[in-house]
């Protein structure tokens, strides 16, 4: 499990250098372009983020090679003149006009807690701070939705937390996708009235305290109280709740976890939640990568098509951006294990949706899949590229407890040919 | 958690409830709690990070729900046996939770909630259905506890918050 410990034991034990890579990797990577038309930017209201955790095979899903490296699975036309994917994601191959395929992904982070903390942050991990997530960074900015649901959700994962900014701007973590949380409801032998009157005296312990050590810890904890309480009595509580789906609907979605964490994700951005995060687990595999691969994919596959055609149904797909990523890519070299290893020196990612152009493949790999040979992406410019859909400034910046300037993104410019 | 069991008794409580199989009260509350509290509990060091998920189990939950009351064998039980006035239960309880006593303040605010709120009828709520929410070794443990009066409810409130409260949460 990713806890902040752990990160923070992660973050001792590598290297320095670090800021150094990163520095080179900007000055490198950045869109320089003298002049450019200003982006338009701001259509997105919300973001989906389908996590990959353990680290994706590009070359087996988005980047499919030919030769030595190829695996047994075939690769198919999309809907998409001259782009081919995995024969194994059939549907979404026909709605490639609808996604942007960034082909160019590189980073320099191949360990699994380090990479997901870049991922999610946009920075590499740094002993001396703990960097807020990019859902932290729209649950602040952004607010909480009017309905009384969390401005971030994050199901089947614990994703990570919001670092500096405080507990009050984690996300609210489902255990079981598609079911009401647990505890909503008043424990036995509570009522509204008991209620009231237990937190009224909860509420005179709390704010002494708060006065008496003035710790931010003690106000973060009451705001995370407030949060819990608006939940528990949240006109739109039962977004969480799928079985109100017609089977037609749920049986797109495949009958799945993360099927339903998708579900669940397109009916709580319809009720006004800012950033869900989907997690999809399974994907780091050293063994055994085309069996496994393949059959992540027949989870994927229909999941992430149904809900790009939900919202659309639903009538927020131009209000909402669908992000696909994970750690990193794996090897292309297959090990002796039928496995592909950590490989972050080249991968894929795709968004679709609210400001994105649909139908566009950037950046591209070697024969190989080894190297990104043009338009490199970096972990910051994606991320820039997520925050400018929504209208975000990228270079937004806040002051860390140590007094350090914190920006929304390590330098990340965003990726402007594939913004609409 | 730990500190949680301590502070309220609930394993005494279940002891005395006639639950037999103590383990299976253990692993329920290791399966509903250990995520919550994201803390390996081997290593007895938590590591706090608060969600709203543990908010919510803190406020709903069955753990503070039932170590909140006033089941025979429990802390708070053993808190209102003992003879005194309202002012010394109460000071016995803050006690007993915080490992301090209350300041004056909180001993007037406390003894007048108790006296003011255990004179108020209260609505008789059902108890949980077998399976439902609220249901294992530690719904078993509450439903065996006949309904108590307001007096003991009020004070079961004033469990409840103390069980909630930050100075609760931060100084264990």
């Amino acid at each position: 499990m990713l806890t902040r410990r752990n990160l923070l034991r992660a973050g001792v034990t590598s290297g320095l250098g670090l800021v150094v890579s990163s520095w080179l990797e900007r000055a490198a990577l950045a869109d320089t372009t003298p002049g450019a038309a200003p982006v338009k930017a701001g259509r997105a209201k919300s973001v989906i983020l389908l996590y990959m955790n353990g680290g994706p095979s590009h070359i087996d899903t988005w980047d499919p090679k030919t030769g030595k490296v190829a695996g047994p699975a075939k690769s198919i036309k999309t809907n998409v003149p001259g782009v081919t994917i995995s024969e194994h994601m059939p549907q979404l191959a026909r709605m490639t006009n609808k996604l942007a395929i960034v082909r160019g992904m590189t980073s320099k982070e191949g360990n699994h807690q380090r990479a997901q903390y870049l991922l999610r942050t946009g920075y590499s991990p740094n002993p001396t701070v703990a960097h807020p997530s990019l859902a932290a960074w729209v649950a602040k900015r952004l607010g909480e939705p009017p309905t009384g649901l969390p401005g971030s959700v994050s199901i089947g994962g614990p994703s990570i937390g919001a670092g500096f900014f405080g507990v009050q701007y984690g996300p609210f973590v489902v255990q079981t996708p598609g079911q009401l949380p647990q505890n909503v409801g008043y424990g036995p032998g509570v009522d509204d009235a008991r209620f009231e009157s237990r937190k009224s005296l909860l509420d005179g312990l709390d704010s002494s305290f708060a006065t008496q050590t003035g710790d931010v810890k003690v106000v973060g904890r009451r705001e995370l109280y407030g949060k819990a309480d608006r939940l528990m009595h949240a006109s739109a509580l039962k977004a969480f709740d799928a079985s109100e789906e017609t089977e037609a609907v749920r049986a797109a979605y495949g009958d799945t976890p993360f099927g339903r964490g998708c579900l669940t994700a397109a009916r709580l951005v319809a009720s006004g939640v800012r950033f869900v995060e989907v997690t999809l687990d399974g994907w780091d595999t050293h063994t055994d990568v085309f069996d496994r691969t393949k059959k992540l994919m027949g989870t994927l596959d229909p999941a992430m098509s149904a809900l790009l055609d939900d919202l659309q149904r639903r009538g927020i797909a131009d209000s909402t951006l669908v992000v696909w990523m994970g750690d990193f890519g794996r090897t292309p070299n297959i090990n002796g294990n039928g496995g592909r290893d950590h490989f972050p020196n080249a991968w894929s990612a795709v968004l679709a949706g609210a400001g994105i152009r649909g139908g566009v493949v950037h950046g591209e790999t070697d024969g190989d899949g080894a190297k990104v040979v043009k338009d490199a992406v970096t972990v910051p410019n994606l991320l820039a590229t997520v925050a400018t859909t929504l209208g975000m400034d990228p270079a937004d910046m806040v002051q860390s407890p140590a007094g350090r300037p914190i920006a929304l993104t390590d330098g990340g410019t965003p990726v402007k040919a594939i913004l609409t | 958690m730990n500190s949680l069991l301590r502070a309220t008794d609930l394993e005494s409580a279940a002891k005395k409830a006639g639950i037999q199989n103590m383990d299976a009260l253990r692993l329920q509350l290791v399966r509903q709690y250990a995520f919550l509290f994201d803390t390996d509990e081997t290593d007895d060091v938590p590591d706090y990070s608060g969600t709203v998920t543990q908010a919510l189990s803190l406020l709903n939950g069955q753990l503070v729900g039932q170590g909140a009351r006033a089941i025979p064998g429990s802390a708070l039980d053993d808190v209102l046996a003992k003879p005194g006035d309202d002012g010394s239960k109460i000071d016995a309880l803050v006690l007993r939770v915080l490992s301090r006593k209350p300041t004056d303040a909180e001993r007037t605010k406390w003894v007048n909630y108790v006296q003011i709120a255990g004179k108020t009828p209260r609505a008789t709520i059902p108890p949980p259905k077998r399976g439902g929410p609220g249901a294992g070794p530690l719904g078993r443990l509450g439903n065996r506890v006949p309904p108590v009066d307001a007096r003991r409810a009020a004070y079961e409130d004033v469990m409840w918050a103390l069980l909630n409260s930050s100075e609760f949460v931060f100084n264990h």
